[in-house]
């Protein structure tokens, strides 16, 4: 099962970030091609500066007479002193295209992957839904999901690719420094590591816990300040302005401490970053004299490997604010890793013959969920067209039997028949299409008011969902609009009522004309008078539709033809 | 580039960005300390091949400057820290004071969701240009002209010549400013939209199953997703285009200055000392402005958002009187009341009405005939309205904005529920109150019993009351009125969005409240208001008939319409139960 909260890291961070990586194989030719151009771009601003003390070097030499030996350009022609200053000016363009070139292809990757793995997700919850979006915790696991999918969107563009760049840049210029002494490699590797890895690493275990509470604290306080934004009217008719003012400003205080000293550490780990690059360069500079000393290299070849050194820390410098969130990417990727490996409770059917719907039929089923018994020995049989309600308290059940009905679990005994066809055995598209479903409380999307009654549906015409509206008697409301069916339900904010809302959903439902609607407590969020328009469109409108017709409510229950009552098998 | 108004705004603040900008100069001024050392060292080095007593003056510089360098860079980062934090402390504290001032009818100029947005991405961008932006200007101004001066000591020319290059930077951000502008407006938080989009989507995702709407969803959202990123390159593509201008402004203006002190030397104009320091310092020339190019793309953003902010701080507290109701027994009474909200469409037309002390008054109609707005009117949250209205003794025009809090509790169809527990939301009302009155005040509201199994009155409530349902909310507001118990009540459909359990407990209290107060009910639903003292139905704006339930019934006009009409419809949910 997918579970939230304290889950522990089951894999070695290493196995995530690769099996992360290949969740996302479309762009790897990309992400290596942004790779490769963002080390030559660090590679041409490296050689820029090297170039430029080689000529310096060279110029001096021959205005003072003197041999610096082998890294020097020997002797210019005016020639050869124009073809190096182009190479430089070459460099210097080329830095500025390849950075932009690298930039470009990181950001490409970026708002690729946003598709891409939102797709993912989005994907393999289709494929997990509906069993795996019910339960308690549905709240979290969708906040979870959405908030983790934002964080590895960060680990994707900004985090994977500028540590390879700086391994590949680093690399190679290990490998130039080779060329004039090992030790000078030695220097440099041990240089790079501290730098990006170790001052990094230090800080972000000293910080990470300070950083975590700091950033905990601070969305309670955005939460605290929206929330008094939220309730500004009551916070003015109750006269609490006041204290709602100094609520906030006590919040700000109490964050001030963390504040402090994240702001020290990060001020102390920018300047261990600049002194300790200094640092390396002193080293390298004095081993390359005491190497000059002993004969092994050319005074040219100090100048050269002292500003191979302090010229190629620029890859470096960028990780130095990676470490910080890793722990909570690594902690996120694991979740999602889990989420796409997940089986769904149920597998769908294929390759059954296609049936047509003639009747409901659950034989004596038993139904336990997370080990507490819900159902047990339940009968009950639908002719076709009939409105059934099933009444009775909290806890007994009634819900579960329509979502056993369609299938979100199998039972674990007795059998559930639709047309004397087991419901297992029901291709699943075929099932789907027989039914449709109205919950307490109708979700409404960001979209206009005929897209949410048709779900985006291009199938149906404004005809038939003009007609389904008419029928759940919200047409008349959507008419009095601006735009009429072309209102934007956003736009619309908490102006819709709930009865408005739940007409929205009973007019979808019509709209589709299955054979059999399930509804789950339709009415126990309305009043009255909208109960009634309901109920009234349910009887008149549903046609030759089968309803199951599910409420704690009697006066909702009495539209139907049979009433079933379910007894509670829980204590609560 | 600079808003005055923004800087006069930060007040004392602003000395975190003063002190910012100090410690960076002088950090600056460190770094030139010990590039001219170094220039030193190697440059005596290469002509003399030796060096003399005093390498051990400059290498103590330069492990000085490097401990300086040390001290400012943590002392600049601590104020950049301060001031960012503080400026949007700040920033939302004047708007909620704003708003505070403003009083009930701030909803006139500006609606709550704008508020949320200003309050909170507004600041949020504003942020950028306060905490880096500002200090970035300042300092690249002060930067520039250090580097300036010092290097015209050792060459005027290649400080001219850098001079010369140093207005192209500003230039080629201006010249991308007005696409830059016009591009972000359109396109800043769509990124956040599609965020949202996802959420939504998974939320509905069983719905979308059951109508097998999914694989339609799915198509939908990488569609918005793909035009999201085509938007977003363009807008980067522009960024890139004036960041590489800038740079090779920038790499090329450094380059020119390099060269420029190699011809210097190579024609013994200038000293191989000041050949190094010069090529080391040019690089350094352009980092301060080039950072500020990259700002000042954040900034624009910062820039619009600072122009709602204004327009919401330069809202005027509505005028109001200082008087205070003292005998409120004469009930309420408007005389030829009319109100548009712009001038041209009449929302409410010579409305005449009375309301009785100690009385429940109805006001009912269907939605649109202006019934919520008249509530608006009588709460304070609508002002501007022509005719008088009477509270008690005074008019409503004299009295002060507390006076009118004091006097009158609205309550709406969507009452707002604080996160924290339930006695914090119940104290808002009033504070000299003990734990037993408030149990009693929840029995009557029919919560107590689930709060005890819950943790009573320290029971914990989420964001939006988030965790209540819809019921349990409106009756947790309407404990948190009863407990105000101010002398004049108006219930504006307080009762349409809930069960019908708590619609009959809630109008039962109401009822109730009637005796020593003056109860104003507005409703959709006419079978709550049978028992009204007095019912006045309206119709586009005008009050079209009153009376008593029973004195309209017989007058058989546009309330007996509508009461038969919803009797008839509710005739569905009255049918006995047939088993």
């Amino acid at each position: 099962m997918y579970s939230n909260g304290n889950n522990q890291i089951r894999r070695s961070g290493y196995k995530i970030m690769l099996k992360l990586i290949g969740q996302v194989k479309p762009m790897l030719p990309i992400m290596i091609g942004a790779v490769i151009l963002g080390s030559l771009g660090f590679l041409c601003a490296i050689f820029i500066t090297i170039t430029s003390i080689g000529m310096l070097g060279t110029i001096i030499s021959e205005k003072l007479g003197l041999n610096l030996g082998s890294g020097m350009f020997f002797h210019l022609s005016t020639v050869e002193y124009r073809i190096v200053v182009i190479a430089i000016i070459v460099m210097a363009i080329l830095r500025g295209i390849l950075h932009y070139a690298e930039q470009y292809c990181n950001h490409y990757i970026a708002f690729k992957l946003l598709a891409v793995l939102r797709h993912k997700v989005f994907h393999a919850l289709r494929k997990l839904a509906p069993a795996k979006l019910e339960g308690r915790d549905k709240g979290d696991l969708i906040s979870i999901i959405t908030a983790d999918t934002e964080l590895l969107e960060v680990f994707y563009a900004h985090t994977i690719s500028p540590i390879l760049i700086a391994i590949t840049t680093c690399s190679i210029m290990m490998l130039f420094m080779f060329s004039i002494s090992g030790w000078l490699t030695l220097v440099g590797f041990c240089g790079y590591v501290f730098v990006g890895a170790i001052i990094p690493l230090y800080f972000g275990g000293k910080g990470g816990n300070t950083g975590l509470s700091y950033r905990n604290k601070f969305g309670d306080l955005n939460s605290k300040v929206l929330d008094s934004m939220r309730g500004l009217d009551e916070i003015i008719q109750y006269d609490f302005g006041v204290q709602r003012r100094n609520e906030m400003i006590a919040g700000s205080e109490a964050i001030n401490k963390l504040r402090k000293r994240l702001s020290v550490l990060e001020g102390y780990q920018q300047s261990v970053t600049n002194i300790s690059i200094w640092a390396f360069f002193g080293i390298a500079t004095g081993m390359l004299i005491y190497l000059n000393q002993l004969g092994k290299i050319s005074e040219g070849e100090i100048l050269i490997g002292a500003s191979s050194i302090i010229s190629s820390f620029g890859p470096v410098i960028v990780l130095s604010s990676l470490s910080n969130n890793l722990n909570q990417t690594l902690a996120s990727g694991e979740r999602l890793l889990q989420l796409l490996e997940e089986e769904p409770v149920v597998k769908d059917v294929t390759g059954q013959d296609e049936i047509g719907f003639e009747g409901l039929n659950v034989e004596n089923i038993d139904f336990s969920y997370e080990n507490e018994k819900i159902i047990s020995d339940f009968s009950m049989k639908l002719t076709k067209g009939s409105i059934t309600a099933l009444h009775g308290p909290s806890g007994s059940g009634k819900s579960t039997l329509l979502k056993l009905i369609m299938r979100f679990w199998d039972v674990d005994h007795g059998q559930i028949t639709i047309s004397d066809q087991n419901v297992k055995n029901i291709n699943t598209n075929n099932l789907r299409s027989m039914q449709s479903y109205v919950t307490q409380e109708t979700i409404l999307f960001k979209d206009t008011i005929a897209n949410n009654i048709s779900l985006g549906n291009n199938h149906f015409s404004i005809e038939d969902i003009k007609r389904a509206a008419k029928a759940a008697s919200i047409d008349e409301f959507i008419m009095s609009l601006k735009d009429g069916y072309d209102t934007q339900v956003g736009e619309l904010g908490d102006t819709l009522s709930g009865g408005e809302r739940q007409r929205i959903g009973i007019a979808r439902a019509f709209l589709y004309e299955r054979p059999l609607i399930l509804l789950d407590e339709p009415t126990s969020n309305l009043d009255a008078l909208n109960e009634a328009i309901i109920l009234k469109a349910l009887k008149e409108k549903g046609g030759e539709s089968t309803i199951i017709l599910v409420s704690h409510r009697k006066s909702t229950t009495s539209i139907a033809d049979h009433i079933i009552k379910m007894k509670s098998k829980r204590k609560s | 580039m600079i808003k005055g108004r923004l800087i006069s705004f930060l007040g004392s603040e602003k000395k975190y960005i003063f002190f910012e900008v100090i410690c960076r100069w002088v950090g600056l001024l460190l770094q030139i300390a010990m590039v001219i050392s170094i220039a030193i060292i190697v440059g005596r080095w290469i002509s003399y091949r030796t060096f003399n007593d005093s390498l051990y003056i400059y290498i103590a510089i330069i492990f000085a400057g490097m401990a300086g360098r040390f001290a400012t860079d943590i002392f600049a980062a601590r104020n950049s820290y301060m001031s960012s934090h503080k400026v949007k402390e700040l920033l939302r504290d004047k708007i909620y004071e704003k708003l505070l001032e403003i009083g009930p009818s701030y909803r006139q100029s500006v609606s709550t969701s704008q508020v949320v947005q200003v309050t909170t991405e507004g600041v949020e961008q504003l942020e950028i240009y306060f905490s880096r932006y500002l200090p970035q200007f300042f300092y690249s101004m002060v930067a520039f002209l250090t580097l300036f001066v010092t290097m015209a000591i050792f060459s005027l020319k290649v400080g001219l010549v850098l001079l010369f290059c140093v207005p192209l930077i500003p230039l080629s951000i201006m010249s991308v400013q007005k696409i830059a502008k016009r591009l972000l407006s359109k396109y800043w938080g769509v990124y956040t939209g599609l965020g949202d989009s996802f959420l939504e989507s998974v939320q509905g995702l069983t719905t979308l199953k059951i109508y097998q709407a999914d694989g339609i969803m799915a198509d939908r959202m990488d569609r918005q997703a793909e035009n999201f990123r085509k938007i977003t390159m363009k807008v980067l593509t522009m960024q890139l285009n004036s960041i590489t201008i800038m740079d090779f402004v920038a790499y090329g203006g450094a380059a020119a200055g390099m060269l420029t002190a190699l011809w210097e030397y190579t024609n013994d104009r200038l000293s191989i000392i000041g050949t190094i320091a010069m090529i080391l310092l040019a690089a350094e020339y352009f980092v301060p402005l080039r950072l500020l190019g990259s700002f000042f793309h954040i900034a624009m953003n910062g820039m619009a958002a600072a122009d709602k902010i204004f327009d919401l701080l330069n809202k005027r507290k509505p005028a109001r009187g200082n008087e205070k109701v003292s005998d409120i027994t004469s009930g309420i009474s408007l005389s030829d009341v009319s109100f548009s909200y712009d001038d041209k469409r009449a929302i409410l037309k010579n409305i005449e009405m009375e309301f009785t002390y100690g009385r429940l008054t109805a006001i009912v109609g269907r939605s649109g005939c202006g019934k919520s707005t008249l509530a608006g009117i009588l709460a304070g949250k609508n002002t501007g309205f022509k005719g008088d209205i009477a509270i008690g003794d005074k008019n409503q025009k004299t009295l002060s904005e507390s006076a009118i809090k004091k006097t009158i509790t609205y309550v709406g169809h969507d009452s707002y529920i604080f996160k924290g527990t339930v006695r914090y939301n119940l104290l808002m009302g009033r504070t000299d109150i003990d734990d037993n009155e408030l149990k009693e005040i929840l029995q009557q509201v029919n919560l107590w019993e689930f709060l005890k199994n819950n943790q009573g009155l320290d029971t914990f409530i989420q964001e939006g009351g988030a965790n209540l349902s819809g019921g349990q909310r409106q009756r947790l507001a309407m404990a948190r009125a009863i407990i105000k118990d101010t002398p004049v009540y108006i219930f504006d459909e307080a009762t349409s969005s809930i069960d019908v359990e708590s619609e009959n407990i809630i109008m039962s209290i109401i009822k109730k409240m009637a005796g020593d107060k003056t109860i104003i009910v507005i409703s959709h639903r006419l079978a709550n208001v049978i028992d009204a003292y007095k019912i006045y139905m309206m119709q586009d704006g005008e009050v079209v008939e009153k009376g008593t339930h029973s004195t309209l019934m017989e007058k058989d006009g546009e309330y007996a319409n509508l009461f038969l009409a919803q009797e008839k419809l509710e005739s569905y949910r009255r049918s006995e139960i047939v088993q």
